[in-house]
């Protein structure tokens, strides 16, 4: 049969290829309809066909009643489950009261998972190749050790497996590859539009307003030229934000470039400059102390410092000073960033982090809400942790830790 | 940026994107420099031949021929390997950057191009060339 060349091409089955069958299980219309039925007829609530091999137990389709949490492409610890033990002896598991079950009722499965109920069969391809397991469990006893339900099991088992032998889900998952690759590539190019087609008028604008700002003699003149040239710049910013947050949910991560770092001091030091000079009426205190290196990214690390700084600068109080402080201890290296004034309000403190989120108290509002949210992801990417506390007396304080264990 | 550069050096800028090669061509004049434009590939190379750019910004993403092969084409002229060749493109991603490097360029700004960034790598390159 040349469809079981899907499930057979490779020997050893790679995440790829369990994708790929998960993606063939649900390309069966009627897989959703069984899982229903057996649900209705033996008064479980849970049923799910899976993909079994030594290693893994994936979920291709699922009927949850009870609010298991498993999804399709979900996984379970293979060894915790029975439908191993159904793959190994190749024959049907069906328990209908485990904890009074002589041969079940110490079984690490019903108790792991606090089932009582349980009926596994395995689905077997064309050709006598194992695929994984249809069964249903339930937290509660059920008369399932009944001829007919095991009966009706093992039917639906080989309807399955017809189907998965069948050229037309073959082709679907074909076609449900395809799709996959198309979005992707739709990502790319979105990702390259945001970074190249949007940059392009603004390195015009940018330059020429330059320009303008050496060239114009008249100051209210150059004055407006400088505006244009400082709004190019905050755009420049707003893309690369946008981008960052492209690249790390759509994409591929951020990709961070990980090396030991010397003076990490300085590097931020640099960036407590530049906002200072660009904030000559306010007062940066800085205080670093590391006496080692740090492992990190360097220019993704002054990223986060610039915008938490900036983010102290704008929204604290303009009167006081802005702290900053960087040490180490044996095991991380730590950076802090304080500031007074209005408390971020005690409903936003858990939300900071997450895309989109602006202060409603706030009264500035210049960016997308992007910013402490890849601020946290570049953190999480050096395995690292980025936290903040706020009230009124003590003030508000963004503090990154990174380990000093290199991440892999 | 000085405008009061006594070295000034000769330096291509290639952009398909007119207004951008343009905009950093009368930049770059103003700063005292000799500039010299071109939009595309072929003609980068035909105006590199007999100008001789100490330094060129060269745009990557260009139709026909893009800034890497440029860049591989100057550096296999005689003068090429002196020449401070440095990318100029929207492309602004870790992989981007060790792609640049790797194709021949010895520094990669990101559009919109920090003007300051771009002063100081031209001034090393005018020390440099005094030195010798």
């Amino acid at each position: 049969l040349v469809s079981r060349e899907i499930l057979n091409a490779v020997p050893t089955d790679t995440p790829e290829d369990i994708h790929r069958d998960v993606l063939a299980v649900s390309q069966i219309g009627a897989v959703p309809t069984l899982l229903e039925v057996l649900c209705e007829s033996t008064g479980m609530r849970f049923a799910a066909v899976a993909r079994v091999t030594e290693n893994t137990w994936t979920a291709c389709a699922v009927n949850d009643g009870i609010n298991f949490g498993l999804v399709a492409g979900g996984q379970l610890e293979v060894e915790s489950t029975l439908c191993i033990e159904s793959k190994r002896s190749l024959s049907p598991i069906v328990i209908d009261h485990a904890s009074l079950d002589a041969r079940y009722c110490d079984h690490h499965t019903p108790r792991r998972y606090q089932i009582e109920s349980y009926v596994s069969v395995p689905i077997v391809l064309a050709g006598g190749r194992y695929f994984g397991n249809l069964c249903a469990i339930d937290p509660a006893p059920a008369k399932v050790s009944d001829p007919k339900i095991l009966g009706m099991f093992t039917r639906f088992a080989a309807l399955i497996a017809m189907q998965l032998d069948s050229e037309a889900t073959r082709e679907g998952v074909q076609n449900a590859l395809r799709d996959e690759r198309a979005t992707s590539e739709l990502r790319e190019q979105f990702i390259a539009i945001l970074g190249h087609d949007l940059r392009n008028p603004l390195q015009a604008i940018s330059a020429t307003s330059e320009l303008l700002t050496r060239k114009l003699t008249d100051p209210v003149f150059a004055g407006m030229a400088a505006r244009i040239k400082a709004n190019s710049k905050r755009m420049s910013l707003l893309i690369n934000d946008v981008l960052d947050f492209a690249q790390g949910r759509l994409g591929g991560g951020l990709g961070l470039r990980i090396e030991e770092v010397g003076d990490i001091g300085r590097e931020l030091q640099a960036v407590a400059k530049e906002l200072q000079d660009g904030h000559p009426t306010r007062q940066i205190l800085s205080d670093f102390r590391v006496a080692r290196s740090v492992p990190c990214d360097i220019g993704r690390v002054q990223q986060v410092a610039s915008n938490l700084i900036a983010n102290a600068l704008s929204h604290g109080a303009q009167e006081s000073s802005v702290r900053v402080s960087a040490s180490t201890s044996d095991s991380e290296f730590m950076f802090e960033v304080w500031n007074t004034g209005e408390p971020i309000p005690a409903e936003g403190l858990g939300k900071v982090f997450e895309p989109f989120w602006r202060n409603s108290s706030s009264t500035t509002r210049s960016g997308l809400g992007l910013g402490l949210y890849i601020c946290s992801q570049i953190v999480k990417a050096h395995g690292g942790m980025l936290t903040v506390t706020s009230t009124r007396d003590s003030g508000t304080t963004f503090s990154v830790h990174l380990p000093l264990s290199r991440p892999q | 940026v000085s405008q009061s550069i006594q070295n000034g050096l000769r330096v291509l800028v290639v952009d398909d994107n007119h207004d951008s090669a343009d905009s950093c061509a009368m930049l770059l004049e103003f700063t005292g420099h000799t500039v010299r434009v071109a939009y595309d590939g072929a003609s980068a190379l035909e105006i590199a031949n007999e100008f001789r750019p100490e330094a060129a910004l060269v745009d990557i993403g260009m139709p026909l021929m893009d800034g890497y092969e440029v860049v591989a084409r100057i550096r296999a002229l005689p003068w090429g390997a002196q020449s401070t060749l440095i990318a100029m493109t929207g492309r602004a991603l870790e992989e981007d950057k060790r792609r640049s490097f790797s194709a021949g360029f010895d520094h990669h700004l990101t559009k919109p191009i920090d003007v300051e960034a771009l002063a100081a790598l031209l001034e090393q390159r005018a020390t440099r060339s005094k030195g010798c």
